[in-house]
């Protein structure tokens, strides 16, 4: 090694020993950080403590924990937690299994295999504003193309009221949440696949081992890691997620399709009652921090068995 | 040095420019304006208002910008909170009210009393009733520039196929009007937007024509003749067990009830002024205001959202704000003749103006719909508090779903309504 090279060398090993200013270059970006996530997160705690309405700025004051016990003793909070919970596992499940056929399929060596991946990712690419707008006029009673085609049925004499009536409603928000969502999961799930040594299958199928066999011992272990990943961030994503439903049914009919999201939402803008939205948020905080601790307990454990 | 020197003398001569021309500069005022018509017409016609005010003001300059209806109530909720608020803006109904009780209103009883000094002609020329509706506790907290009617359209080449030539008047008569529709032509009979705030509108409405609403005839409390209520639930649920409403009504938002009554899919509808209709041209000749129905033809009426301009507290320009405040309630007829609005305004002058004799529904607004309406505070005689609050959290919206999707305890459902509404007031009696 030249005398040049090995100053050079000496130079950037004493920048690196050189602790402060590397704290230093790190002050710009952590100020951001608690600037835009810590401060609204600690904001919103406190005001959760806070009898705070925007209409009466004058009675704003220390609540304790009034903001909570009313939370708790709200039949409509619960409700809404409940469905929230049945929303959030469905909108994870249906985009799984559909991620997963998809994945499969686009695995193998089809032709035109790069224009179906690409078209599979169409639904996570449209902005939510476009795709309730479609949505809304394909399940119109009246006008739209899904009940002009189902009537078309012999057993169909009339119209689906697919965001009208209360039940049906939360089944078509479900559905078409799932529908945002599976392309995430396909794409990772995908990426999983194509990581599984294939003479794993080719042993397998010498062996005499059946699709089901090969899914269910090979792809389904090999996945694991990879599965509990997605469907993890699926959770945090599809529960504290409003948009998708907001601008399709805007939580109704009657609130039928009301999630904690667009509870809080509703709590804050239309009631103006910050206060207690904030409580609504800070529990909606605390149920993602516990399936966020189970995650990385998850992702801990397979690292130490790799 | 002679290149310090040159330097010296630029730099001199930038701070002098630098200060006159600071101490020429405008009052900077920002204007938020709802879009309050078709938005290829209504916005250049306001724009070119202000402009217009500008040109006319060179000391004070007016930044229009446009506000979307969607969310609104938020939009200027966050606004006012985080003191952001713009300097004068129109607005909603109740707003003005509501945001005279936050304490963060303009009081503009000034303008009042500047045109009574003036005996100005403008006085006489307001609709009458509405000049003084948005006091609060002696705060003038808007002045009164349009009137926005909600009332029933109808597609005449639906009601000549079911062989309607007398116009219905009474809840039995329009029930029987549905029947003959709904068997005799392929038009749904009547809709409105049950999915969105339209509900909680509706409601008003709805209450209207039974000489109900929902405060007492003092606005201090809910409305006390439970009986009008169920009977109103009961006209509402006739026409969703008989099928004269759309299935799907209940998840309707306003496009989508607006776009079937366009595609002639529907036969009479409850709305806004339709200013979307221009884009219908051949649509717009077979579409008239239905006269005013009521459970009794004494009880027959529409009503109408008169809107105000008003100006936040939190303006660095209170002067300059009303200057422009004024000068928009009385300059902003070229918004009706020029920007389509279909709405109405807020002065008679302007209202009898020859321009609407060829505005086909503009003409059938003030012809037909405005003959018999009423505000929507009726039967308070000015604007309560706790309106904001019932109309904000949509409070009728939940008893007016639950008959659209087939709830039949029409009893139970105008109990509710009723202590939600006396919970409102007393939130708002604290």
């Amino acid at each position: 090694m030249s005398d040049q090279k090995r100053k050079k060398k000496k130079y950037e090993t004493s920048l690196l020993n050189n602790k402060p200013l590397g704290y230093m270059m790190l002050i710009p970006a952590s100020l951001m950080i608690l600037l835009i996530s810590c401060y609204p997160l600690i904001n919103g705690i406190l005001l959760s403590f806070q009898n705070y309405n925007l209409l009466k700025p004058k009675k704003q004051g220390f609540a304790g924990l009034a903001n909570y016990i009313k939370a708790f003793s709200d039949s409509e909070f619960w409700g809404v937690l409940g469905f929230t919970f049945f929303y959030t596992i469905c909108v994870v499940v249906m985009a799984y299994i559909v991620g997963m056929v998809l994945a499969m399929l686009l695995n193998r060596d089809i032709k035109g295999r790069g224009l179906f991946r690409a078209l599979a990712l169409v639904p996570w690419i449209i902005p939510p504003a476009v795709a309730a707008v479609n949505w809304s006029w394909l399940f119109n009673d009246q006008v739209g193309l899904l009940n002009t085609l189902l009537k078309q049925l012999p057993w169909v004499n009339k119209s689906i009221l697919f965001v009208a009536e209360p039940q049906m409603a939360r089944f078509t928000v479900i559905w078409t949440s799932a529908w945002k969502s599976f392309p995430f999961m396909m794409i990772t799930l995908l990426a999983g696949l194509q990581a599984i040594p294939g003479e794993l299958y080719e042993a397998a199928e010498i062996d005499g081992a059946s699709f089901v066999h090969r899914f269910r011992y090979i792809t389904i272990p090999q996945l694991s890691s990879v599965s509990t990943v997605c469907t993890t961030l699926m959770f945090i994503w599809t529960f504290n997620n409003l948009e998708n439903i907001y601008l399709l049914t805007r939580g109704g009919p009657n609130q039928s399709t009301f999630v904690l999201s667009i509870l809080t939402y509703y709590t804050a803008f239309m009631r103006s009652d910050i206060g207690y939205a904030s409580a609504i948020s800070t529990i909606l905080l605390v149920v993602l921090v516990i399936v966020m601790m189970f995650y990385v307990r998850v992702v801990d454990k397979q690292a130490q068995e790799v | 040095m002679k290149l310090r020197k040159t330097l010296s003398i630029l730099l001199a001569l930038v701070m002098i420019l630098g200060i006159s021309g600071s101490a020429m500069a405008a009052t900077e005022l920002v204007f938020w304006d709802m879009v309050w018509g078709g938005a290829d017409a209504y916005i250049p016609t306001a724009e070119k208002l202000v402009e217009q005010f500008n040109e006319e003001h060179p000391d004070i300059h007016v930044t229009y910008q446009s506000t979307a209806w969607q969310n609104f109530y938020q939009t200027f909720l966050t606004a006012v909170t985080a003191g952001v608020a713009p300097d004068v803006s129109t607005g909603a109904f109740p707003q003005a009210v509501q945001y005279a009780q936050m304490g963060e209103i303009t009081d503009l009883s000034s303008i009042l009393e500047e045109w009574q000094a003036n005996n100005d002609p403008i006085l006489d020329d307001f609709v009458p009733g509405i000049l003084e509706m948005e006091r609060y506790e002696g705060v003038l907290a808007g002045i009164p520039w349009n009137m926005d009617p909600r009332q029933i359209w109808y597609n005449k080449d639906a009601f000549d196929q079911a062989g309607i030539t007398e116009m219905p008047t009474t809840w039995d008569e329009f029930l029987e009007c549905c029947r003959l529709i709904k068997e005799n032509t392929d038009f749904i009979p009547f809709n409105f937007a049950g999915g969105d705030h339209m509900a909680t509108q509706f409601s008003i409405a709805l209450f209207a024509m039974n000489d109900a609403g929902w405060s007492n005839s003092e606005g201090t409390g809910a409305f006390e003749d439970k009986q009008k209520i169920v009977e109103s639930f009961e006209f509402l649920g006739e026409l969703v067990k008989n099928g004269y409403v759309s299935e799907g009504i209940a998840g309707y938002i306003g496009a989508d009830a607006d776009l079937m009554f366009y595609s002639e899919k529907v036969a009479m509808y409850w709305s806004s002024p339709l200013n979307g209709i221009g884009e219908y041209p051949e649509l717009i000749e077979k579409v008239f205001a239905l006269p005013a129905i009521g459970k009794t033809a004494e009880s027959a009426k529409n009503y109408v959202w008169p809107n105000y301009v008003m100006s936040f507290s939190q303006t660095e320009h209170p002067e300059e704000s009303k200057i422009f405040l004024k000068w928009w309630v009385e300059n902003c007829q070229p918004l009706y003749y020029v920007g389509e609005l279909n709405s109405m305004p807020a002065l008679n002058s302007t209202m009898q103006n020859e321009f609407y004799a060829d505005k086909k529904i503009a003409k059938e607004i003030r012809d037909v719909v405005l003959e018999k309406t009423t505000t929507p505070v009726s039967p308070a005689p000015t604007l309560y508090l706790a309106f904001s609050q019932i109309e904000g959290e949509t409070i009728p919206n939940a008893p007016i779903q639950a008959i659209l999707t087939g709830a039949t305890n029409y009893d139970e459902l105008a109990e509710k309504l009723l202590a939600d509404i006396q919970d409102a007031f007393d939130d708002n009696a604290e």
